[in-house]
């Protein structure tokens, strides 16, 4: 998957400008950036669920954007933000959504759209609760259906925006390391939003810093984070360590003396 | 589980049809009804060896067979465009007659009323082709007028179906108001029924309804879709806005099919999707043909009080529809407390 020179607009406000970025097979890339850094609207490129006003996604060397969208949900699968489960469906029903690419009209679940699904839910540990509504499920076990209808869709690609928001620090552990496993043991490429950078540190391959639209990092953790990164990034003073027992850098933020604060929002007046 | 409980609900549905058939002015048993339907069947009819009254065989196949059709036939349209409406505007209170469909059929009406437009066309009555006219033209004026801002959202198509409405009904009462002696015709069109039921109009309006319906029903995948969000509808390789744009015109045909040959008959094109969901779920492969079905049946029983409940004054359906849908549907969501709106 690559983008090229990708740049975008909301009405007249540049979202994202001139934007590169190269996503190799079967790797986990984190996205990280502050709040409206442009995180969202290119994964949202990259599904071809936003036109583009210049450059091109590629994937394959195909220009997603002419693809048939049918034909598109076979190749790149999406978790949005914030699921909500309004509607009783069943887990099952849920996850039986994301064969709907491969299925037409009449049609009914084949023998292939089952394993798919049963696989799917295997694979995300949900097959369970495959009977239960979706509306008693708790946040994780939503998510991780979620994932699973994703999956079933037998992606190359699978988008997660902020999959660990509002998740206790278990659920976040436990969605990461299953993200982890896809890309590992099941060929798949994972490209996900994260706000913590911890995380993102331990367990991607690749993490990408936005800012107002275009790219300031890219790379792996270990070469790309250094405190002035962050500061640049989120304007935010950090420490940033080697830490032994997770094997990976650590980062965490450095609270301001409070004269520098109020020098500081002085100066924005 | 599901095809046993849609088996039930068929035999129902013929048990209704039968019992509407054998009640009225003239009463019929079952059991003759039963003989007079299927004697003109081909290889079935020659089997059964039936003695009844030659007068039977008009009233059932000449008045009360049509008309019970028409019933059911109506009942289905409007259940089916209720499911597809709340679903696809993911609106509890979407109904066929949330954009407009209703007021631009009783506009049409209305005009055919008041200035005594022909006797019709084909058998039909010329209130039938008015009002169909009025509904179809009205929807595409309500959809044009949702669109002309930036975005096409739902909000806004649901605000210009009101407008729309409202303009239209008011036209409507302006006319009442202008024809005192049409006054009558006019209310009684608005309230439903259906007292001018006839084979011809039963015609027109099954294939319409059906086809239409059919056409629901191969896209419930999508519409289970769009529960679930935009977004994600989006990336499961749903075109959101054609599936839209084809359940909303979809939708409106088969409920301008419906109020042409019936006027106004409330409350069924919402609370048969909302009752139905009840026991089927949100899953518009079950959810859509459980309606259906319900929508037939319910439309049938109305029917039938309204004729043979202050015999032989005719209460209008619509009345009856709401009169007993009503406080059956408080009922049910009071015992459902938890579940309201789920879908």
């Amino acid at each position: 998957m690559e983008a090229r020179d990708l740049s975008c607009a909301y009405d007249q406000t540049k979202v994202i400008e001139h934007l590169n970025l190269a996503v190799g097979r079967s790797s986990m890339v984190g996205i990280l950036g502050p709040n409206g850094s442009g995180k969202t609207t290119l994964l949202r490129h990259i599904s071809a669920a936003l036109k583009p006003q210049s450059g091109v996604i590629l994937l394959n060397g195909v220009d997603v954007f002419t693809m048939r969208r049918r034909m598109l949900a076979r190749k790149i699968a999406y978790v949005p933000q914030n699921t909500t489960a309004e509607f009783e469906f069943t887990a099952m029903d849920v996850v039986m959504m994301g064969r709907i690419p491969y299925m037409k009209g009449f049609q009914s679940e084949s023998r292939a759209d089952m394993n798919a699904v049963k696989q799917a839910m295997d694979m995300t540990g949900t097959w369970q609760f495959r009977e239960r509504s979706i509306t008693e499920l708790s946040g994780g076990e939503l998510q991780r259906v979620m994932i699973a209808r994703a999956l079933a869709q037998q992606p190359e690609i699978l988008m997660l925006d902020e999959p660990t928001a509002h998740l206790d620090l278990q659920f976040q552990m436990e969605i990461l390391d299953l993200l982890r496993r896809l890309a590992d043991h099941h060929g798949l490429t994972v490209i996900v939003v994260l706000h913590d950078i911890n995380l993102a540190v331990q367990f991607c391959d690749k993490v990408v810093f936005m800012q107002s639209g275009s790219i300031i990092a890219d790379g792996r953790p270990q070469d790309v984070i250094t405190e002035q990164l962050i500061s640049d990034v989120y304007n935010v003073t950090v420490s940033i360590w080697h830490d032994e027992s997770t094997g990976s850098i650590c980062i965490a933020p450095v609270r301001q003396p409070p004269s520098e604060i109020s020098a500081c929002l002085k100066r924005i007046g | 589980m599901f095809s046993v409980f849609m088996l039930v609900m068929v035999v129902i549905l013929f048990l209704s049809i039968l019992l509407a058939i054998s009640l009225g002015a003239a009463d019929i048993a079952m059991a003759d009804a039963f003989g007079v339907l299927i004697k003109p069947l081909p290889v079935v009819g020659q089997l059964v060896n039936v003695s009844y009254d030659d007068a039977y065989y008009s009233i059932v196949w000449g008045i009360r067979l049509p008309r019970v059709l028409l019933a059911a036939t109506v009942g289905m349209g409007l259940a089916a465009a209720g499911t597809a409406f709340q679903g696809l505007l993911q609106n509890p209170m979407a109904d066929p007659y949330v954009l407009g469909v209703s007021s631009g059929a009783s506009f049409g009406a209305t005009l055919s009323i008041v200035f005594g437009i022909g006797s019709g066309f084909m058998g039909l009555a010329g209130s039938t082709i008015a009002a169909f006219i009025g509904a179809v033209l009205t929807m595409a004026a309500v959809y044009t007028l949702g669109r002309a801002g930036k975005k096409s959202s739902m909000v806004a198509l649901l605000l210009a179906g009101i407008a729309v409405s409202s303009f239209l009904s008011a036209m409507v009462s302006f006319m009442m108001i202008l024809n005192h002696d049409k006054l009558e015709s006019i209310v009684l069109w608005t309230m439903g029924s259906f007292a001018t039921a006839s084979w011809t109009s039963l015609y027109i309006s099954f294939p319409i309804i059906l086809i239409g319906g059919v056409v629901l029903l191969a896209m419930s995948k999508e519409m289970n879709a769009l529960l679930m969000g935009d977004e994600t509808a989006l990336h499961l390789g749903v075109d959101v806005d054609k599936v839209r744009r084809l359940l909303l015109v979809i939708g409106s045909i088969i409920t301008a099919a419906a109020v042409s040959v019936s006027g106004i008959i409330g409350f069924v094109g919402l609370i048969i999707p909302h009752v139905v969901r009840l026991f089927t779920g949100p899953d518009h492969k079950r959810l859509l043909p459980a309606a259906v079905v319900s929508g037939a049946i319910f439309m049938i029983i109305s029917d039938t009080l309204a004729r043979t409940l202050m015999a032989p004054i005719e209460i209008p359906v619509g009345i009856i529809t709401s009169l007993v849908g009503g406080p059956f549907f408080l009922y049910l969501l009071v015992r459902n407390r938890n579940a309201t709106y789920r879908g």
